[in-house]
């Protein structure tokens, strides 16, 4: 039998602390590989969900609450922006289009968008790819409502289908638009991003649904018949839009918009660009990454710091073992092979569990994430880079592995063949 | 981290070989790229802000291009304001403009002093905060709506860092 069959089977006859030592370096490289790519995922399904957009103007606010509340439906906004306002932006000349989002509004834990035909004409997601309707059409009657994806495969819905919009952001309706039941006349194509969580329906409808709640919750007998409304359909608009989208004829002419928007005397407004406000996000959320990854390194190290401990105290067990193997004719340094080859195994195996665990633990993560948050985690092959960490361990595996190979290849020509008790 | 490798190579073997191409990039400083009279004027000129509209007559815009520009392989320094990605957070088209951001005190620079660029490859997203030189090729491209008639655009080689 050869040295690595010897040494295989001396692995099996202690695989107990050994598969323990594997499990720590597997769970260590895990929490590594997944603060890693759960970075990575998060930023590309952020950059993902806005395209084409040149600035988003809300209610004056920090830069980045307008892009989490307008773009991702992440928090809610303080104020919006009133009627006149948005008219008055939509017929810039800079101006190309214009997407209103009226927000406040929910649907069985998903968001409701009172929004206008230029969101399916004019919105951008991923690269540049416009709005796919996958069933159906977009807004034809008043009480239309258009869903995404996710929506209609989570709550089972179809083309046809009647359904009543609840009062509030909250996730449990209390107070409902029952006088008001919509039509669902369309179904989005998956896209990646928070469109997928969302329900659109038009700014007459919108209004329509908040006559009579003008005192802050509804007034019994002041709403209007849908029929009623949909006679007035084309006098119908909201007060004020939570947030507006445009894209501009001349994309140089952004910085001198943007400033005229941010200066506005008549309302307080903000404008951003999106490409802007997600580094900002970035440099934030930065802190907190680096913080997770000297974490994740540290656990990696005391994984590491582990098996040495292992390996050292199984070294004193396995003097008799040693001393049988050289007295067979096994080189001293063929001994230190077998340790650092040993520890180089253990690191190995570590490894590997542990990126199938990562991968393992982000697919099973991913349908949460996007219900809770609409965020959109694939599960990817990680990066070269993180290949290169991940090397980087497992030389280290091996050089740790080094340490209990010197002791032995020191140790086992006397020591083991005289039996100290 | 390969593809990194590579574009250092690459730029390696550019920066020792560029004595033997022909054409150098030519440094170019902002104010060369706003017509000679204009810029005179745009120096002299010093306005209030009419802050009532949308529409309000900046203090100064300018979206005229120096005619004699379109072509040449320039090289640039300046900040970067991403404007697209591709659909995995790669930066592909941005803004370079001659000072970075929200400088809420003097109004914005001019049309004529923002360049659009376009990467051929998309590249990993850049830091704003940090000032790059822009090396490629400067076209004027025309546009015709009511704001403005002629932008500069440019055919991105290389972004390195200032």
């Amino acid at each position: 039998m050869n040295l690595l069959g010897l040494a295989l089977r001396s692995l099996i006859n202690r695989r107990f602390a050994v598969i323990l030592t594997i499990l720590t370096i597997a769970l260590s490289i895990a929490l590594l590989v997944l603060v890693e790519q759960m970075r990575s995922e998060v930023r590309d399904g952020f950059y993902r969900s806005v395209s084409g957009t040149d600035l988003i103007v809300g209610a004056r606010t920090a830069p980045i609450q307008l892009l989490l509340y307008s773009v991702f439906g992440i928090g809610d906004a303080t104020n919006n922006v009133s009627w006149q306002t948005y008219q008055e932006l939509a017929g810039t000349s800079d101006v190309a289009w214009a997407i209103p989002m009226a927000l406040g509004d929910m649907h069985r834990g998903y968001r409701v968008m009172g929004t206008s035909d230029a969101l399916f004409e004019h919105f951008r997601y991923g690269d540049r790819r416009a709005l796919e309707l996958a069933e159906g059409r977009a807004f034809d009657d008043l009480f239309d409502v258009v869903v995404g994806h996710q929506v209609a495969r989570q709550l089972d819905y179809d083309i046809g289908d009647r359904i009543v919009l609840s009062h509030g952001t909250g996730s449990t309706a209390l107070q409902q638009h029952e006088e008001h039941p919509f039509t669902i006349s369309g179904i989005l194509a998956p896209t990646g991003t928070p469109v997928d969580q969302t329900l659109y329906i038009s700014l007459p409808a919108h209004r329509a649904i908040h006559i009579g709640w003008e005192r802050g919750t509804r007034m019994p007998g002041a709403e209007i018949d849908p029929d009623q409304a949909r006679e007035r359909a084309d006098e119908l608009h909201p007060e004020s839009v939570t947030a507006v989208l445009l894209g501009l004829q001349t994309r140089a002419a952004v910085f001198g918009l943007q400033r005229r928007i941010n200066d506005y005397r008549a309302e307080a407004l903000t404008a951003i660009m999106p490409g802007i406000t997600l580094q900002e996000l970035w440099r934030i959320t930065g802190l907190a990454e680096q913080i997770l990854r000297v974490v994740a390194g540290m656990v990696v190290l005391a994984g590491l710091l582990g098996m040495l401990t292992v390996l050292l105290t199984t070294l004193n067990e396995r003097r008799r073992e040693m001393a049988i193997l050289r007295a067979n004719g096994a080189r001293p340094w063929q001994i230190a092979g077998l340790l650092v080859f040993e520890a180089g195994l253990i690191a190995a195996c570590g490894i590997i569990a542990g990126v199938g665990l990562a991968l393992l633990a982000q697919a099973l993560a991913a349908p949460w994430l996007l219900t809770t948050f609409g965020l959109h985690v694939a599960v990817s092959w990680p990066a070269t880079g993180l290949w290169l960490v991940l090397g980087g361990i497992l030389g280290a595996g091996l050089a740790i592995g080094l340490v209990p190979a010197l002791m032995a290849y020191r140790r086992t020509l006397a020591d083991g063949m005289q039996v100290r008790m | 981290m390969h593809k990194i490798t590579v574009a250092v190579i690459a730029a390696a073997a550019i920066l020792l070989a560029a004595p033997l191409l022909a054409e150098d990039p030519r440094e170019l400083e902002w104010l060369e790229l706003m017509p000679e009279e204009e810029a005179k004027t745009w120096l002299a000129e010093s306005s209030e802000v009419d802050h009532s509209g949308f529409e309000a007559p900046e203090p100064f815009q300018s979206y005229t291009t120096v005619g004699e520009l379109d072509g040449e392989i320039v090289r640039i320094p300046g900040f970067v304001v991403p404007v697209e990605t591709d659909g995995n957070g790669k930066l592909k088209e941005f803004f370079l403009v001659p000072y970075f951001g929200a400088c809420i005190h003097v109004p914005p620079p001019p049309a004529n002093q923002i360049i659009y660029g376009r990467l051929e490859e998309p590249i990993p997203m850049v830091n704003i905060w940090d000032a790059f030189w822009m090396e490629g090729t400067l076209n004027i491209e025309d546009i015709s709506n009511n704001t403005a008639d002629a932008a500069y655009t440019m055919d991105v080689d290389r972004l390195v860092l200032y």
